[in-house]
């Protein structure tokens, strides 16, 4: 899949469910590891999950069949990835009520982050193919470690007051490492007609380096100064770059592609001797 | 068991389509995109390579990436070894397409759903060709029935240049080296070449 039309709502999807995700997590663990309680932050992680859902259903060529995609549990990949989804709101949305009707359980925001947190690894398998060029390696690991890192900025910012706390600025420098292998493996890829199939690609560097300083670089350094809030929309702004460069940079494995990299081959091998 | 597929002789093709054209008129895709393609490895003539022509489809693979990953069980492996996909129960989520390390599968806009070669499993079961072999001008492209043997066809290779199976999922198509002295000895330098 190369069109970027039929990336649209995946883009979409994954950008807000992973933001989602992420808060929910983010929220658990500064709520388990500091006492830091962001019910807030619960409920709005429960609305952009629900969102994301909502609008992943728009990339199905057949919407009414979308229960359908629960069939493969335990073999795919998705519907792994949509059961964990259905899971991770349920809890999330348990734990957003039960803070508004004012009797917040902390069991509930654990279990809420956990489910989360599983719901990001698994959006990471998804994309774990290996006829995907660019989606090898590290990039499986960048829905849980950009999620989080978004999470944590966010909750961060607007929920603790006094000093930034070390987890955030570890959460951050860790999706910095991870997303770094990503962009020297895709940096590192050459230039053939099987990647210039792909018109985004000549452009990965300055797209996936946009990431990078939003995502990671931009935030970490205004909360090791002072948390701002432009940390949280430079991070939710990183992560739509991140998504539209994750489907953007698709080059997938085919035998036209193959064909083309023997031809390329061909010209640096001696014509053999005519017997 | 070793399951249905294709043979693909390389020095008896001659790309001329006739195998996709048939494929089109017998599964009524002519509007649509084809299920199988010729492709032509060094059309241009380099003289370090052969020329030769790939007709692919689906290769009915032995681990099918797009069974494995489709999230609705629209893909079924038959026990015959040819894999097909209900229309019934495809969602169009068109993740059969990312994971076919072959990008096989093709998205139908109009109905909303995948679609890919079935080896034509209503001719096979009537004892006939599939319409692409049959159509076959110079007998380079053959079925081969699913065997209880298992016993490998003399001759034949899992991969060429060209064809490659970097998702380890088994395709069920062997093809045949091109013969004639020149050309035979092109494509094992070529070979060699590339293993280096």
């Amino acid at each position: 899949m190369t069109d970027g039309a039929a990336h649209r709502p995946l883009v979409a999807f994954t950008a807000l469910a992973i933001a989602g995700a992420g808060l929910v997590s983010a929220a658990a663990y500064f709520e388990l590891a500091h006492g830091v309680v962001s019910p807030w932050a619960v409920a709005a992680g429960a609305i952009l999950l629900a969102a994301g859902l909502a609008v992943s259903l728009g990339h199905l060529g057949r919407k009414w069949r979308a229960g359908l995609a629960a069939r493969g549990a335990g073999r795919s990949a998705l519907s792994n990835e949509a059961l964990l989804a259905g899971l991770a709101l349920a809890a999330a949305a348990l734990a957003a009520g039960l803070d508004a009707g004012g009797s917040h359980a902390r069991a509930a925001t654990a279990i809420a982050g956990a489910l989360n947190a599983a719901f990001l690894v698994s959006v990471g398998l998804v994309y774990s193919v290996r006829g995907q060029r660019t989606w090898r390696g590290f990039s499986a690991a960048t829905p849980l470690s950009g999620g989080l890192a978004f999470g944590a900025i966010a909750v961060q910012t607007l929920s603790v007051t006094g000093d930034v706390l070390l987890g955030t600025l570890l959460v951050v420098a860790a999706d910095a490492l991870i997303f770094s292998r990503r962009w020297r493996n895709a940096a590192g890829m050459a230039l053939t007609e099987a990647t210039l199939t792909n018109s985004w690609f000549i452009h990965r560097s300055p797209l996936l380096g946009a990431r990078f300083f939003l995502l990671d670089v931009i935030p970490y350094f205004l909360l090791a100064v002072s948390p701002a809030p432009f940390a949280v929309v430079s991070a939710a702004a990183g992560l739509i770059v991140d998504r539209f460069s994750f489907y953007a940079l698709a080059v997938q494995h085919t035998t036209e592609h193959e064909i083309a990299e023997v031809e390329a081959q061909m010209a640096s091998i001696d014509r053999p001797a005519r017997s | 068991m070793t399951g249905a597929g294709f043979l693909l002789d390389l020095h008896r093709c001659v790309g001329c389509g006739a195998c996709v054209l048939a494929c089109r008129i017998e599964n009524g895709r002519v509007e649509t995109a084809a299920w199988r393609r010729v492709l032509a490895l060094n059309l241009r003539r380099h003289p370090a390579g052969p020329t030769y022509f790939l007709s692919v489809a689906c290769h009915h693979c032995e681990e099918p990436a797009c069974l494995k990953g489709c999230p609705s069980g629209a893909y079924e492996k038959r026990p015959d070894g040819i894999v097909v996909h209900h229309e019934d129960l495809c969602l169009g989520c068109r993740y059969c397409e990312m994971t076919c390390p072959f990008a096989t599968p093709t998205y139908d806009d109009a109905k909303g759903v995948m679609s890919k070669c079935h080896l034509c499993a209503h001719r096979v079961d009537a004892g006939r060709l599939p319409a692409c072999v049959s159509a076959c001008p110079t007998e380079a492209l053959r079925f081969v029935a699913a065997s209880t043997t298992g016993a490998p066809i003399a001759g034949a290779a899992a991969l060429v240049p060209g064809f490659a199976d970097p998702a380890d999922c088994g395709p069920a198509l062997r093809f045949l080296a091109p013969a004639g002295t020149r050309r035979a000895e092109l494509f094992r330098s070529l070979e060699e070449a590339l293993k280096r």
